[in-house]
């Protein structure tokens, strides 16, 4: 909405795992591009590559075959520091079962990216880390461990450790798949607000209900894109 | 910033397990501790320099007697003087030995050391006297007024501290001396050394038979190193044995260390040894840490999974894993400095009563700058070494399938391979520890039960030296000793008294000798040892005759001069054959007489029961024909030897007040301290394989049930279609036991080739020593098998249904 760039390009991406001398073709042939400030949900059955896509477009992992351009940069071929260092940067993740390290506090949970940055000095990381909490209103609870959080309380957490350090895409997979429908919402409003910021979403997800908050819908079966359309506004006003 | 968020994190961690961290930090603390006090100790005895300008260059010349080196004033006076005159290897070079001081001031005799001396010795070590002067080139020359300069201890113990002791007279050994200087506090070179007098004997005036021993302190130029010094000893000394076959038959010298001199031959395949003994001990400390390390850093897998997709960079990953270790290994090893520094303290209390001889100067226990060092860099490699195993196999985790939810952590098969190699590891390097422990428990119960070829209970002895000035004459010194045996024989309680220049258990007066006919090749004259005894004594102390006659009033000055020979001497120059009434003549002295042997006894070991010394011959001449104003006494008593301590210097005082009876000590004693030191080290390894055994069973346990709780879930499935309860079991304990094989198979020879150079040292009569290496595989194989067994039982316990659901 707010620009037309391409943030990302996926040209014939495949993946294959090697196991035991089976191969599992988990992704062939994915042809994707994501425009800055879009906001895409991503569903199909269990098992047709989903997670894996995701994987691919944090770059958690590599691909077996094919073109990634992020940011105007290729980056199928990266080594593992240049990734971490990218991921670090331009990417913030948000599982479904939230991922808190459960020894650091709320504060440090959210600071943890960005002490792997050079560029932040420690007010740096107190600013950001004090405005992404406030974001998702878990301001008050900064010096809180996660086992004293509720899920919902835990995801927002998250949430604000994968915006604190304003990465160009936000990747989500299923969200709210730990979270009872009270707290699913609380979580999809909050990334309803961080798109009409000007984020870029990418969203797995199982529920229709929470596909249909995205504006584009693609949809994969065994590895592959077999529907990419835009979503018809509806929710979206709300 | 970053560094302290990841401090503070490892901090945190370890707070919150503290039963892991006392744990990992005690574990470092018992490694580290044994490391830096076995290194305090080598410095201290063997490497640490002397604490003198160029220490580093000082060495001692002493004898070397056909292979066998020799210390403590070795070395010919006319020797030395060659050496001084030949050699281009110095920039120094002096003469001394070692003799016993009579200090007496009319009413009180006290006996000292005095290092008899050249005049440099002082400028050699780069010394003021604290009080008066030291030698000049006068006070050297025969017939000057007799000086002494004394040691700190000596002017505070014997004079009190008399501030005006300079140019003070006291007698010593009889003849007035004149106190010229005193030396600072803790001087006490070459070695123990109470007073100093100069060496007055000039070889120039002296036949080489009636030559003096001295040993040479050497400042080797720096320039040349240690080889090429002996090379050019030998060559000095080659030429003299040629030139001297009598009294030089196949004496060499060699340079040494002090420190190295006075430890001997073994010393440096022992001090080898220990640095090996406690690198293993460290060794299995920083793999049982390392283990515990990896163990949570597996259990951390997901944690890590998610730093990682954060976008972690790998060096954070690794600085994160490695300040656990790091603040374990500071920890460990801040107690283990402590730990050290308390053991040596304590060894400096115990040391001096284990040991036969006085402590030398630099036997000082203690953590100097410089092994601080060493310790910081120990604690730096142990740090490493055991943050960096667990800190790479975080970063090398799978953890795309670890974040993947509900995905099950397998063991991977790369882990499982660490913790084999581990297990192998251990029972390895325990195996060789305990091996080389179990060798010298062995050994030494063999050398402390050797027999002397004497009675050792129930006997006291005692050291008496006449002064020269007091008892000049052989028939002064025949009547005091005479009447020394008298006294004690007729004392209540006193069973027999008797006297000998050297006990056994000390080493005799080596000297070239001929039995008559025997061919001498290349003027090689063989050794034997020169033992003068008073009638009487070989009865005391239960020198077994086997042939022929003891001494008797037959023996006179002017009667048949005589010798009884030991068996071993028998057996090698008349074997087959009787010796008695046979002859042999000592070569060192044109004037020696031929002795005709009378008598053979049973074999005396006169030094320490250890190969080289061991078999040493012994001749034993009557003290009616080979005078000496120096003798060990021995008194065999009724009930417990220490109960006649005060009879016997009471009646050695009753004779002549400025004679005292010194080194007082039951014999018994006396053969218990000869082996004192390989006692010391016997323990010591006793501690290195106790804590190895005890690192490696907990360690091996740690490995055996981590791995095994990992496979609950498989166990649980193979019970669930249908193993039973013993096939379980013997899966799991096959496991261990390959893993024991293996390591067995790998540390059994290794402790085997350890253990020889000890063997050789102590030279042993039988080979009991072999049972060792059945016991120690025993005795680890049942370790590994509990270690093994405790968690299969565990695992076994489980219902496999719960076993299923287990995570
Ligand atoms: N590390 C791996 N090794 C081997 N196969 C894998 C691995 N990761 C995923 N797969 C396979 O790739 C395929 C895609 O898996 P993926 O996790 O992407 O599915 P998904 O769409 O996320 O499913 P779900 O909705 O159940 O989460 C599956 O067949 C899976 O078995
Ligand atoms: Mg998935």
């Amino acid at each position: 909405m707010s620009n037309q760039q391409t943030l990302i390009e996926l040209n014939s991406i495949q993946k294959v795992f090697f196991t035991d001398e089976v191969e599992t073709h988990a992704l062939s042939n994915i042809e994707l591009s994501i425009n800055a400030g879009e906001y895409i949900s991503i569903s199909g059955p269990s098992g047709c590559g989903k997670s894996t896509l995701l994987s691919i477009l944090g770059l958690l992992d590599t691909v077996t075959n094919g073109q990634y351009q992020l940011n105007g940069h290729q980056v199928a071929s990266l080594n593992a520091t240049q990734r971490a260092r990218i991921r670090n940067k331009e990417v913030g993740f948000i599982f479904q079962s939230f991922n808190l390290i459960s020894d650091l506090t709320v504060e440090e949970n959210v600071a943890l990216p960005l002490t792997y940055r050079d560029d932040f000095s420690s007010q740096d990381i107190d600013k950001a880390v004090k405005e992404a909490l406030e974001k998702v209103d878990m301001a008050h609870r900064a010096n809180h461990f996660p086992s004293q959080l509720s899920g919902g309380q835990q995801q927002r957490v998250a949430v604000a450790r994968a915006i604190a350090g304003n990465p160009s895409i936000i990747l989500a997979d299923e969200p709210t798949g730990n979270l009872d429908s009270k707290n699913a919402e609380a979580v999809m409003s909050l990334l309803d607000e961080l798109h009409r910021e000007g984020a870029t979403i990418c969203m797995v997800t199982h529920d229709p209900r929470s596909a249909k908050r995205a504006q584009r819908l693609v949809e994969i079966l065994d590895g592959k894109v077999i529907a990419d359309n835009p979503i018809a506004r509806g929710v979206q006003a709300a | 910033m970053n560094a302290l968020f990841d401090l503070k994190y490892a901090y945190r961690m370890l707070i919150k397990n503290p039963g892991f961290t006392a744990l990992t930090v005690s574990v470092m603390a018992a490694g580290l501790g044994l490391c830096v006090f076995m290194l305090a100790f080598i410095a201290s005895v063997m490497t640490r320099p002397l604490p003198f300008d160029n220490g580093q260059d000082m060495y001692i010349v002493e004898a070397m007697e056909d292979g066998v080196q020799y210390n403590g004033g070795s070395l010919l006076l006319h020797d030395y003087e060659a050496i001084k005159a030949q050699s281009d290897s110095f920039t120094q070079i002096g003469a001394y030995y070692t003799a016993t001081a009579n200090l007496s001031n009319g009413d009180r005799a006290q006996r000292f050391a005095a290092t008899v001396t050249t005049a440099n010795i002082f400028s050699y070590t780069s010394t003021e006297p604290l009080l008066g002067r030291t030698f000049t080139a006068n006070d050297a020359i025969e017939g000057s007024t007799p000086v002494a300069v004394i040691a700190y201890s000596t002017w505070q113990n014997y004079f009190g501290g008399d501030a005006n002791i300079i140019g003070q007279s006291v007698k010593n050994n009889g003849v007035s001396t004149q106190i010229i200087g005193v030396m600072p506090q803790g001087y006490r070179f070459p070695n123990m050394a109470d007073l100093w007098v100069p060496l007055q004997d000039d070889a120039t005036r002296l036949n080489r038979s009636e030559s003096i021993s001295v040993s040479a302190f050497v400042m080797k130029k720096p320039t040349r190193s240690t080889a090429q010094v002996s090379e050019e000893l030998k060559a000095i000394m080659a030429e003299i044995s040629q030139k001297y076959p009598e009294t030089n038959g196949k004496t060499s010298a060699y340079i040494a260390t002090f420190q190295k001199a006075m430890m001997g031959d073994g010393a440096n395949m022992i001090v080898g040894l220990m640095l090996t003994a406690v690198s293993f001990v460290l060794i299995l400390a920083c793999v049982n840490v390392g283990n515990l390390l990896l163990a949570r850093a597996n259990e951390r897998a997901k944690e890590t999974a998610i730093r990682v997709a954060l976008g972690a960079p790998q060096s954070r990953l690794i600085m994160q894993m490695m300040w656990e270790s790091i603040i374990i290994c500071v920890l460990g090893g801040l107690f283990g400095l402590l730990l050290a520094a308390w053991a040596l303290e304590l060894l400096s209390y115990v040391l001096p009563n284990m040991l036969p001889i006085a402590l030398p100067f630099w036997w000082i226990m203690k953590l100097d700058s410089e092994l601080i060092l060493q310790s910081i860099a120990i604690i730096g490699a142990t740090a490493f070494v055991t943050g960096i195993v667990p800190a790479w196999k975080m970063t090398r985790g799978d953890f795309n399938a670890i974040l993947r939810d509900g995905t099950r952590g397998a063991q991977g098969k790369r882990a499982g391979r660490i913790n084999r190699l581990l297990v192998i590891v251990e029972v390895a390097l325990s195996c060789i520890l305990l091996s080389l422990s179990g060798v010298l428990v062995v050994l030494l119960q063999e050398t402390n039960n050797s027999s002397y070829g004497v009675d050792k209970n129930n006997k006291l002895t005692a050291r008496i030296g006449l002064s020269e000035a007091n008892y000049p004459e052989p028939h002064q010194q025949e009547q005091y000793y005479q009447r020394l045996m008298d006294k004690l024989r007729s004392t209540p309680g006193i069973k027999g008294a008797g006297a000998m220049t050297s006990l056994p258990g000390n080493g005799a007066w080596y000297q070239p000798f001929l039995p008559e006919g025997y061919e001498v090749v290349d003027n090689q004259y063989p050794n034997t040892g020169r033992v003068t005894v008073f009638e009487g004594t070989m009865d005391t102390i239960g020198m077994e005759l086997l042939e022929g006659r003891n001494f008797d009033s037959r023996d006179q000055l002017d009667s048949l001069p005589v010798a009884i020979i030991s068996d071993q001497l028998a057996r090698k120059y008349w074997p087959n054959e009787s010796p008695i009434g046979k002859r042999f003549r000592y070569t060192n002295d044109e004037s020696n007489p031929w002795l005709t042997i009378v008598g053979v006894v049973k074999h005396v070991i006169h030094g320490q029961p250890y190969s080289n010394m061991k078999h040493r011959t012994a001749a034993y001449v009557p003290f009616t024909q080979s005078h000496r104003r120096f003798m060990s006494i021995v008194i065999d008593v009724n009930g417990d030897a220490d109960d006649f301590r005060e009879a016997l210097s009471d009646a050695v005082a009753s004779l002549d007040p400025e004679v005292p009876a010194y080194n007082v000590a039951p014999l018994d004693l006396r053969f218990k301290r000869n082996t004192g030191g390989m006692t010391f080290i016997r323990d010591l390894f006793a501690v290195f394989a106790l804590c190895a055994l005890l690192l490696a069973s907990s360690g091996i346990y740690g490995v055996l049930a981590n791995s095994t709780s990992k496979r609950t879930q498989e166990i649980g499935i193979r019970r669930a279609i249908g193993a039973t309860d013993e096939e379980v079991m013997s899966m799991l304990m096959k496991q261990g036991w390959k893993q024991l094989a293996i390591g067995l198979i790998i540390g059994l020879p290794l402790g085997f080739l350890a253990s020889q150079g000890m063997v050789q040292l102590v030279g042993p009569e039988h080979n009991y020593y072999y049972g060792v290496f059945v016991a120690i595989p025993l005795i680890i194989a049942i370790v590994v098998s509990i270690a093994t067994y405790m968690p299969a039982k565990k695992a076994i316990a489980l219902e496999p249904s719960s076993a299923l659901r287990y995570e």
